[in-house]
């Protein structure tokens, strides 16, 4: 009955927003499998390197969690964006951990999942990409949304237009356009008379 | 100000390029914004000349952000005791396991094993059991040309491991190419694989994974099968602690594994087919499916009939004649 035990999807989401941590780890753990299967695909050299890919993931939950009902547009809407957001924080948080590890050293494996080995490297840019999108969010929501959709939930321009209800050319400006501003907020946060500044 | 503020991004947007890719739609982008809203161009300008190392910076983050799944697992270390063994060093690592070389560190005789641990710890004391129930039915399949499982148990890490003979040799596709044995030899060979899964068969233990890379040639030129049942005892313990994972190698995959059906001998048959198909061909069946879509020429005749002439000779198997 392993398919009843990952139905509450929607439930976990909304437990996980309001700061469930019980839900957190459940989440994660879809997350994470989802991610390792797909890792396992791009070795075969199937995969485009433009994007996440972890729409499987989100169609899977979406699929299973509302198969007995009608299509519900505004549910559906609302679960994809939620998604792409908790992919956002999973990644957020396992690079804020790798980071705060370096300063502690060592720290014994956690039991529950096997930890996924971001290098020192990957999780600087994590987190250099948080503090842009950061910023992003109070600029303009909009982009940082087709950016949350497109880059961490991997959904194509359509599904991206279809999920925010706004038009494939909007969304193909504001990822084109969005990420290059990221990359340049990245550029500066990421240089050394920054660094400086923050300490 | 900066262009991306929402205010000033609802009035521009429309005369921003949506493709990257095209020169000609990203200078008559610009040239609209010059004209039109020149306070922006020099930093809109600026961006899309980064166009490349952006998208660089991104594609990077993203493979590194997969790898960081699919490899740099947590590896043991030299000398990380695993039951009464030291690792030597890591042979290989697979879906769900990692495989090492280690010795027995008691002194009591030295004795080099290749130890199978999964990359996933398993907490409940249910699976623990099941692990060591199935472990020992795997310990009392005996046969001369099947790798002997010697040990098992749980690390201290909580990670289900298997402790089975060495084999040094090379994969029996390899051994038949390189020594250049004749279709008679490599039937030969084959049936000596085929007496093993039987018996393993009669004393109802699966392989489910058989293929050139678990099927060895020894230096003295004998068979041996590796991880006879062991996909199974690791995919039920995977299972049984809950995580949506089953292993099985997409190449090599009977209908029943694609389809997440049952496993019966039949699996394992239809294996030691795919498995005979290369070893008197050279060619796996991908090959053969690719030839016959992409050479017109070989899929206008039949198959059977080619398959003799035309692949043999394919892939210059001259030595077999």
């Amino acid at each position: 009955m392993r398919d009843d035990q990952q139905l509450p999807v929607t439930d976990l989401l909304d437990q996980y927003n309001q700061g469930n941590q019980q839900a957190y780890n459940e989440l994660f753990s879809l997350v994470y499998h989802q991610l390792k299967k797909v890792a396992h695909n791009i070795k075969f050299g199937r995969s485009e390197f433009d994007t996440l890919n972890t729409t499987a993931l989100v169609h899977e939950a979406y699929i299973k969690l509302f198969k007995h009902q009608k299509n519900n547009w505004e549910s559906r809407r609302h679960f994809y964006s939620m998604a792409a957001k908790a992919i956002r924080h999973i990644l957020l948080d396992h690079a804020r951990k790798k980071l705060a590890k370096k300063r502690q050293r060592d720290e014994p494996e956690s039991p529950a999942y096997p930890a996924m080995q971001l290098s020192f490297e990957t999780a600087h840019d994590i987190d250099a990409l948080e503090k842009a999108l950061k910023k992003l969010e109070q600029y303009n929501p909009t982009v940082l949304k087709v950016i949350e959709c497109r880059f961490y939930a991997g959904m194509s321009i359509q599904e991206t237009a279809a999920t925010l209800n706004i038009s494939p050319s909007t969304v193909k400006r504001n990822w084109a356009m969005g990420r290059m501003w990221l990359h340049r907020e990245i550029k500066k946060i990421q240089s050394p008379a920054f660094q400086k500044i923050m300490g | 100000m900066d262009f991306i503020r929402q205010d000033i991004w609802e009035t521009i947007q429309h005369h921003l390029p949506e493709n990257l890719d095209s020169r000609e739609e990203i200078e008559e982008a610009l040239a609209r914004m010059k004209k039109l809203y020149p306070q922006y161009y020099k930093q809109i300008r600026e961006l899309i000349d980064s166009r490349d190392s952006a998208a660089r910076f991104f594609g990077h983050l993203n493979q590194s952000i997969l790898q960081s799944f699919s490899e740099k697992e947590q590896t043991f270390r030299k000398g990380h005791q695993v039951g009464v063994y030291k690792i030597i060093r890591l042979l290989s690592a697979g879906g769900m396991t990692h495989v090492y070389l280690a010795e027995r560190s008691d002194g009591d005789f030295s004795q080099q094993v290749a130890i199978k641990v999964m990359k996933q710890n398993i907490s409940s004391e249910e699976v623990k059991r099941y692990f060591q129930r199935e472990k020992q039915i795997l310990a009392d399949l005996n046969h001369p040309n099947i790798a002997s499982i010697h040990d098992g148990g749980i690390t201290r890490e909580g990670r289900p491991f298997l402790v089975m003979e060495y084999i040094v040799g090379q994969p029996v596709t390899d051994y038949c190419d390189r020594q250049g044995l004749t279709i008679e030899q490599r039937i030969r060979l084959f049936d000596r694989v085929c007496q093993a899964v039987n018996h393993a068969h009669q004393n109802l233990v699966i392989h489910k994974d058989l293929k050139p890379s678990n099927i060895f040639v020894t230096e003295q030129g004998h068979i041996k099968l590796m991880d006879f049942g062991v996909a199974h005892i690791l995919d039920e313990s995977a299972l049984n602690a809950n995580t949506p994972l089953r292993a099985f190698t997409p190449a090599y995959a009977s209908p029943e594994q694609i389809k997440n059906e049952k496993i019966t001998t039949a699996s394992d048959i239809y294996q030691l087919g795919l498995l005979f198909f290369q070893m008197v061909t050279g060619m796996h069946r991908d090959e053969l499916e690719e030839r016959l879509t992409t050479d017109v020429h070989l899929s206008k005749q039949p198959i059977i009939q080619n398959k003799k002439r035309e692949i043999l000779s394919y892939r210059g198997l001259n030595s077999m004649r």
